[in-house]
């Protein structure tokens, strides 16, 4: 295998037994996304000499038998709402904005001797959809590369799809880390909400935004996050609902797939039974979006007052759609959020995880200028499985399970109850290792 | 001009936000929308509602 498609821990374990520079890797790494990067957009800012630096620091300490961990020396990358060097948040409006201090997350990879390539494209504030006529270009899905490698954290979804980063850090409000990996063929992975920082990422929804790991591999998340989890678990035992209810609406190829890979779950052993959330996918969108405008709206309305220029048309809309919800409207959505918590915490008495789609539709051509808001603010809205885990706060993964037959990547999404992410990751690395899409890359980037 | 449009003019205004004659017809076409989420959340949020006795 190509060692731009090797997985985050192959590459960390090779250059911890010192048979892999990682010089030569982010040489390798900076060289690719020269050569793609172009065609497919997902990077904004490439801090090329500052990583070969990083790489060359950490060569020296490996070298000198100073190991620091599974990212000493491993090329990453961070969504372009992180501070960190130039953050637009995909935003004319910071078109030129430069951070003066560090998130969290960015401290933290540092410490951990990461290499950091850049910042990767995002939908403008980690919201709105990107066009042909953005700003900033949008990202391109490298399984076709007029379609959309879906968001917010686009440029993460495209990057690692290609092999551009063995590992990148989204942000995630109402599964703009799972939606990318489903439309990108890679894994996405939310953590219990505060499980990982959000100091020093631009804000969208504060009570529903999370920091979230991806990567092409379950493990390979888990290792960005730090989160430990069973390897070896398996699937036997493991008891899987499957919200039936909850999922009807979507693609027919993605119920297939999604329907093939619960079925692959029961065959490995895990028990797999039907279970009634009680309530829809659009119910929960709404529920999810109304809070997420709202609190939008109320961070941006100070610039909004301002006149100040920037905002890119969908964007702008929303905003001032937020500032049309009444305030009993955002407690009702909050009150509606506390009964799908209370409502999950006794599904999951009875249930390790449930399996449901990460999203009921393949990436979509990008749109060649804004879309109306009324493709945003629906009664009908594509079906986005997402927001839930969001809500409830608990832990999700999306892992790729197969292709529609257009040869675009479908996404099965496990969720679980919160501060147990380690079932999650477990289960879903085990249904990786049993399905081998991990091993499936873009045709035309090989 | 036409209700909405002249409410969700009014009370951008009152907050201090301009908005265009374009914008406002967006805002129009999406707002029936957006009043059936919030009956959505409502309906969600009625089993967490204490009500007043009777």
């Amino acid at each position: 295998m190509n060692l731009h498609y090797r997985s985050l821990l192959e590459v960390s374990d090779l250059m911890r037994a010192k048979q892999l520079s990682p010089v030569e890797l982010t040489r390798e790494m900076l060289d690719r996304i020269g050569r793609l990067n172009p065609s497919l957009g997902a990077y904004y800012t490439i801090f090329a000499d500052q990583a070969l630096a990083e790489a060359s620091s950490a060569e020296s300490e490996i070298a000198g038998g100073r190991w620091r961990g599974p990212l000493h020396g491993v090329p990453i990358a961070f969504k372009d709402l992180y501070e960190l060097g130039p953050t637009t948040a995909g935003s004319k409006l910071l078109a030129g904005h430069v951070a003066r201090r560090e998130a969290d997350l960015v401290a933290r990879a540092r410490a951990d001797g990461a290499v950091i390539l850049g910042k990767l494209a995002t939908h403008e504030f980690g919201l709105a959809a990107a066009t042909l006529a953005d700003h900033f270009p949008p990202a391109r899905n490298p399984w076709d590369p007029d379609r959309t490698p879906g968001g917010s954290s686009t440029g993460a979804g495209t990057a690692l799809a290609v092999g551009m980063a063995f590992g990148a850090f989204g942000t995630d409000t109402g599964g703009s880390v799972r939606l990318p990996a489903a439309f990108s063929g890679v894994v996405g992975y939310k953590p219990t909400f505060g499980l990982l920082s959000t100091k020093g990422l631009i804000p969208l929804s504060p009570s529903l935004d999370h920091a979230g790991p991806m990567a092409r591999t379950v493990a390979d998340a888990a290792a960005l996050g730090s989160v430990p989890f069973d390897s070896d678990g398996g699937l036997r035992g493991l008891r899987v609902g499957v919200p039936r209810d909850f999922w009807t609406a979507g693609d027919p190829q993605v119920r297939e797939r999604v329907e093939a890979s619960i079925k692959s779950l029961a065959g490995a052993g895990a028990a797999v039974e039907d279970v009634s959330l009680g309530f829809s996918v659009v119910q929960v969108m709404a529920t999810g979006y109304l809070i997420t405008m709202s609190e939008a709206a109320a961070f941006h309305l100070a610039t909004l007052r301002s006149g100040r220029a920037g905002y890119g048309h969908e964007f702008g809309l929303v905003l001032r759609s937020g500032l049309l919800v009444p305030g009993h409207s955002y407690v009702h959505a909050q009150k509606a959020r506390a009964g799908i918590s209370r409502r999950m915490a006794e599904v999951f008495e009875s249930h390790d995880v449930l399996a449901m789609p990460t999203v009921g539709a393949f990436a979509d051509p990008l749109p060649p200028g804004p879309r109306p808001l009324t493709k945003r603010i629906s009664e009908q809205p594509t079906p986005q499985y997402t927001w839930l885990a969001n809500l409830y706060g608990g832990p999700a993964v999306s892992v790729p399970c197969g292709f529609t037959s257009e040869g675009l990547p479908v996404g099965l999404q496990l969720m679980g109850r919160p501060h147990d992410d380690a079932t999650v990751l477990g289960a879903a690395h085990a249904y990786e290792q049993a399905a081998h899409w991990r091993d499936m890359h873009p045709p035309r980037w090989p | 001009m036409a209700e909405p449009e002249e409410s969700i003019r009014r009370r951008l205004e009152e907050l201090g936000v301009r908005v265009s004659p374009e914008e406002l017809r967006e805002l129009a076409s999406a707002y029936p929308a957006l009043l059936a989420w919030m009956g959505m959340a409502e309906e969600l949020a009625r089993d967490e509602d204490e009500a007043l006795p009777d």
